[in-house]
């Protein structure tokens, strides 16, 4: 093959198994619309709309809890998208009653960005990110309340090291 | 060869170099460019593998660990060997293709490097896709032919061409990425529609996508909350860029409206910087050398009112003017 036909080969054909295994791939059941490293480009397709979300509020011993993201130091890397997605996935196992799944992310969770001694619990609501947005800027009252998706738990504290030393 | 057939492939050929459109020299100018924004391309990957260096330690203890199927022989293998194993391969690989990327074995360290890398870094439960379009490009380069780096007085036509056409496939991975975003925006926009939901039509779709993502975050962003006060003024925004994204592929193939939508697509990602914090800055830079710095084109510069007439769908107005 002569160098040139070779190149269109491989070029015609690199773009276009890109294109099919891309939109191939919002066929796939994990919901991901991905095959690694093929992807469907599918991002900000659907305008959101009223939809189930999932928060998780914090609170140290005696203080008012608060949401997760605006815990500051009492947590780690609040504003984390991934933080945001694992919370999305925890609520999503809870409701569908995959127990398992639902343990393996609450703890994956608790122990990327939870610190020891602190109390914490899953919620859910169904709201507009409209609502949502002139809610957090103070222009509007939530119209739905958090609903407890799950019961307090506390972070065990770490062992301590010292009290361990001879 | 029937009619429209020909007719097909000769306006899919019209976006490329091919050289039969064009005098010697002119094509040479274009493989002169190819060669350098190769070239480029390797050392832009080196910084980006010079970038996670500062992170090595954080990145040999990351927690969470999910692989995706490239990397699931790393469960079975000590973790701090392996972790190093995909970080010296993306490091090295990225380095010596950035100083010598003329063997074909050196160029495909440097796709392994990065595919692993890539596979490795978005096992954590969330893939990113920054440089997802990086890596389909570097696939494309490992198949350069022998002698795309000499001087084009030393190497024949098919060459150059090979050379040039690979090059092109590797500028049409972004605008093909564009395009499936346009078409997957488009296919929601007409089901969100009919089913009397707000869509990417209306004036509220551009907010509620700002509003969703810093909910998400918890972050701000400078206009974000213009979009979301005032729909309605940044309502042609949206369309604007569901134009330009949707028809990104074509302008692979219309040399004279390429720039105009690349420069369209940067200013694309620039308001998602304003408005919604996402930066997606290895995509922009790939735009700027591949369309921008290296196009490896003669587009010329037919004038505005001959580009516009190119336009897909709105050059047939430009045309009757």
């Amino acid at each position: 093959m002569g160098k040139l036909n070779q190149a269109r080969w491989i070029g015609a054909s690199t773009l276009a198994v890109m294109f099919i295994i891309g939109e191939t791939a919002l066929l796939n059941p994990k919901g991901n619309y991905e095959w690694f490293p093929f992807y469907s480009w599918s991002m900000f397709a659907l305008v959101p709309d009223v939809e189930r979300n999932y928060l998780v509020k914090v609170s140290r011993t005696e203080a008012p809890p608060v949401d997760f993201r605006n815990a500051g130091a009492h947590v780690r890397n609040p504003k984390h998208l991934e933080a945001y997605h694992l919370i999305q996935r925890w609520g999503r196992s809870v409701e569908s009653k995959d127990l398992s799944r639902a343990e393996e992310l609450r703890q994956a969770f608790e122990q990327r960005y939870l610190l020891p001694g602190i109390r914490y619990r899953l919620y859910a609501r169904a709201e507009d990110p409209l609502t949502l947005w002139k809610e957090k800027t103070g222009k509007q009252q939530a119209n739905a309340t958090p609903e407890p998706l799950d019961s307090w738990r506390t972070v065990k504290s770490a062992p301590n090291l010292m009290e361990r030393t001879p | 060869m029937t009619r429209p057939v020909r007719a097909l492939r000769l306006w899919f050929s019209q976006g490329w170099p091919s050289g039969d459109q064009m005098n010697p020299a002119g094509w040479r100018d274009c493989f002169v460019q190819a060669q350098l924004g190769i070239r480029s391309l390797y050392a832009f990957q080196a910084l980006v593998a010079l970038f996670i260096l500062p992170n090595w330690e954080n990145l040999l203890s990351r927690e969470g660990f999910v692989p995706l199927w490239p990397v699931a022989w790393m469960e079975s293998t000590p973790e701090i060997a392996s972790r190093s194993l995909i970080l010296a391969l993306f490091f090295l690989g990225s380095l010596v293709a950035a100083i010598h990327p003329v063997p074909r074995w050196i160029r495909a360290l440097a796709f392994l490097g990065l595919f692993a890398y890539m596979a490795w870094h978005n096992s954590f439960g969330k893939i990113g896709h920054g440089l997802h379009v990086l890596l389909f490009i570097q696939f494309l380069l490992v198949w350069l032919p022998v002698g795309w780096n000499r001087h084009p007085a030393q190497t024949k036509r098919p060459v150059h061409l090979a050379t040039l056409f690979l090059f092109w496939c590797a500028q049409g991975v972004p605008l093909l990425a564009y395009s499936m975003a346009g078409l997957i925006k488009l296919g929601c926009g007409v089901y969100q529609l009919a089913a009397g939901q707000a869509s990417v039509f209306g004036p509220e779709a551009l907010p509620r996508h700002i509003a969703d993502r810093l909910i998400q975050t918890g972050e701000s962003a400078p206009l974000a909350h213009w979009v979301i006060e005032f729909p309605w003024l940044f309502m042609p925004m949206m369309w604007v860029t569901l134009y330009l994204e949707f028809f990104a592929f074509w302008a692979l193939f219309q040399p004279a409206i390429r720039k105009m939508f690349v420069v369209g697509l940067i200013a694309f990602h620039l308001g998602s910087f304003l408005t919604m914090g996402i930066l997606f800055a290895h995509n922009m830079f790939l735009l700027i050398l591949l369309f921008l710095v290296f196009p490896a084109c003669r587009c010329g510069n037919p004038g505005l009112k001959a580009t516009a007439k190119q336009l897909p769908l709105v050059g047939r107005i430009f045309k009757r003017i």
